[in-house]
């Protein structure tokens, strides 16, 4: 980018400090449109990625999980429209116009996705993608771009650059693909990294070795890193911070560790009953009759139709706030202090529809 | 690459012989037959003598598989008979009427490639928006009209209203290369207005596709420039499309000669192959269908041996 100034090169050259603040999402509210249909996906999130952190997102599918990092990346479709608020070290990118917000994907701020070996262009040598992709984003020529990208495969443990670089990509596994993904992002000096699903389409022993591989690139290259998956088995094994999504609104967040092994809103503890274990599944979610979509917005609390512990006072809808006074633990709901003294208190939930099963032995979710 | 040629050839190869079968095989399955056709008139007022004095001359009184096989030598030897007709070497009549044939068959081709091809990359790129709308419009179009209603409007409007083009005729290339382009221009323009449709639809699709998939995505989220995506990323995957479309292409534009030549008088082998069938001159039709018949399979080997070019997983499923 030779030239070309502005705040995408002063911001390139400054290493973040650890913990710094690199990415906030404010009051972010995303609606689809679609003629004169209106569906809304996200409902005011506000999320912040720090340097060196990862930060998991967690929910069904629709929740708004994967809409939430398109919205910081720029990719939404163009039926939907954005409001709120996406900083990336003090520039306002909702603001942006496309053509200087290409300019911090990739170099600011990259995204991989669940695909593995599709996720590369099946006719084009690896070894030319990386570089294209280097080069994009290169103040070098060939030769400094070159130097990137190798130094990135080392960085993702991909022995044998020579091979994987002359390779295509149908002659690589899922796993070596998604490091090549992951190298590329890499390569092009990303500071913020969406990963959506980025070991749901893999091996359970390739995904513990991308695991790995995520969290130690986060700590090297001092990364934020938004995780998202449906699975909370996967954030509970390289996140720091968790955010609960349902129906476009985070309902939880708080420290990895602590919302896992005793949930304060009913959904959280809803997703870990679904998870299976060596005994098999603890329970399911009651079905919900009617799709995702806006009923809700009738008023209430959204998940009450679905909760086993609503009361009359979840017909207001609940705000966002502390689980207990002077704690970094948010919950979206009446009954967060009841929820979360059940499962501290190692009770089962006697008396609540569908949860007969559940204990409160969820400390197998400790890093 | 060269185990992948001799791979195709060796099914090419029986193709040909197969049509060689078919096309010898025409004669005797049209009505009539080559003496009545010779003789014209009707073979009433003929003895059976000089009838089978004719036969004989032209070989017909020997077992057809043993007339399959003098013919099939003789066209390996280049030597493609007489024409009844006309009584001279078949090459002779037909070898004039190939060139002006093959130009309005390759600049056809070009035309439909480059402008069809290109409205069709656009209009998946500009998909949703008024311009994809409109190229999606046009090229519907395009495929509805008939091309003998479109080849009568063109030559009665731009070549008689307008004075354009010259409405009929055609100067060969080797009396004046202007007058050539001159005369070749309306037919080429009407023959490319089908395929040309025809492809933009398919590069279309092939395109929008390729831009919806995964490797798409990553690009852009990888900020790479648009031109970069659209050139390099996914149009070599939409090419793979138009490849295999030539040889269609090819076949349907042989067909869409006839029409033009006869429209547009143009001596070329779409003339000759309909004077040759009310002539009943069976060694020119046998002849022009062979030549045609081996083109496509020539240009079908060439396709796919560009697709393996192109695509590394062809590449791989082949030589395996």
């Amino acid at each position: 980018m030779h030239g070309r100034r502005g705040q995408g090169q002063a911001l390139s050259q400054a290493a973040p400090e650890p913990g710094e603040e690199m990415l906030r999402i404010g009051g972010l509210e995303v609606e689809f449109r679609a003629g004169p249909a209106r569906t809304t996906a996200l409902r005011g999130v506000d999320l912040t990625l720090r340097a060196g952190t990862v930060l998991g997102v967690a929910g069904e599918s629709g929740c708004g999980k994967t809409t939430s990092a398109l919205a910081a990346m720029g990719l939404l479709p163009r039926s939907a429209v954005a409001r709120g608020s996406i900083r990336y070290r003090g520039t306002e990118l909702l603001a942006l116009p496309e053509k200087e917000l290409r300019r911090y994907r990739g170099r600011h701020l990259a995204m991989i996705f669940q695909e593995t070996t599709t996720a590369l262009n099946p006719v084009i040598r690896v070894g030319d993608q990386l570089m294209m992709a280097a080069r994009a984003h290169g103040r070098g020529g060939q030769a400094e771009a070159r130097e990137r990208v190798l130094a990135a495969l080392a960085d993702v443990r991909l022995a044998d650059s020579e091979r994987v670089m002359s390779s295509y990509p149908h002659e690589l596994s899922g796993g070596m693909c998604q490091r090549v993904v992951i190298a590329m992002a890499v390569s092009c000096g990303s500071r913020v990294l969406f990963a959506d699903e980025p070991t749901t389409a893999l091996d359970v022993s390739v995904q513990e070795e991308i695991l790995e591989l995520l969290r130690g690139l986060v700590t090297r290259r001092r990364l934020a890193m938004m995780m998202i998956s449906h699975d909370l088995a996967v954030l509970a094994d390289v996140c720091d911070d968790i955010a609960v999504m349902y129906r476009g609104e985070i309902v939880e967040y708080g420290p990895a560790g602590t919302v896992l092994a005793s949930p304060a809103h009913p959904y959280t503890r809803a997703l870990l009953d679904c998870l299976p274990t060596l005994r098999g599944r603890r329970g399911t979610l009651p079905e919900l009759p009617s799709a995702p979509d806006d009923a809700g917005a009738s008023g209430g609390c959204r998940f009450r139709a679905r909760c086993g512990w609503a009361i009359d006072a979840c017909q207001e809808p609940p705000a966002l706030s502390p689980v207990l006074p002077g704690q970094p633990r948010l919950s979206r709901c009446w009954r967060s202090t009841d929820v979360l003294g059940l499962m501290a208190a190692g009770e089962s939930a006697g008396g609540q529809p569908g949860d007969a099963a559940v204990t409160s032995d969820h400390g197998n979710f400790d890093r | 690459m060269t185990r992948i040629i001799l791979r195709r050839l060796a099914t090419s190869i029986p193709t040909v012989f197969v049509s060689t079968i078919l096309v010898f095989a025409l004669r005797y399955l049209l009505p009539g037959g080559p003496v009545e056709a010779m003789l014209g008139g009707g073979t009433g007022q003929y003895t059976a003598s000089q009838i089978a004095a004719l036969e004989a001359r032209l070989g017909l009184n020997a077992p057809v598989p043993v007339q399959y096989w003098h013919w099939l030598t003789g066209v390996l030897h280049g030597n493609l008979g007489t024409s009844y007709y006309s009584q001279q070497p078949v090459s002779t009549v037909i070898a004039p009427r190939v060139i002006p044939s093959l130009e309005l068959i390759v600049g056809a081709l070009i035309v439909s490639t480059v402008i069809g091809g290109g409205l069709g990359m656009l209009a998946a790129v500009k998909r949703g928006r008024p311009t994809g709308r409109a190229i999606q419009l046009t090229s519907g179009l395009g495929l509805s009209i008939p091309d003998f209603w479109l080849a009568a409007v063109a030559a009665g409007v731009l070549g008689l209203t307008w004075n354009v083009f010259p409405a009929v005729g055609f100067t060969p290339i080797s009396q004046s290369l202007g007058g050539n382009i001159d005369t070749l221009t309306l037919p080429v323009l009407v023959l490319s207005v089908v395929t040309g449709s025809f492809l933009a639809r398919h590069v279309s699709s092939a395109m929008a596709s390729a831009l919806d998939s995964p490797y798409i995505r990553t690009a852009w989220a990888m900020g790479l420039p648009p031109r970069k995506i659209y050139l390099n990323c996914a149009l070599r995957n939409a090419v793979a499309p138009v490849i295999t479309f030539i040889p269609l292409a090819f076949t349907a534009l042989v067909g869409g000669t006839v029409l033009v030549e006869n429209i547009f008088a143009i001596p070329g082998l779409g003339t000759e192959i309909v004077s040759s069938v009310s002539n009943e001159d069976y060694p020119i039709v046998q002849a022009i269908v062979l030549l045609v018949g081996v083109l496509v399979a020539v240009l079908n080997l060439l396709a796919d041996v560009s697709l393996a070019l192109f695509d590394p997983r062809i590449r791989n499923a082949i030589s395996e």
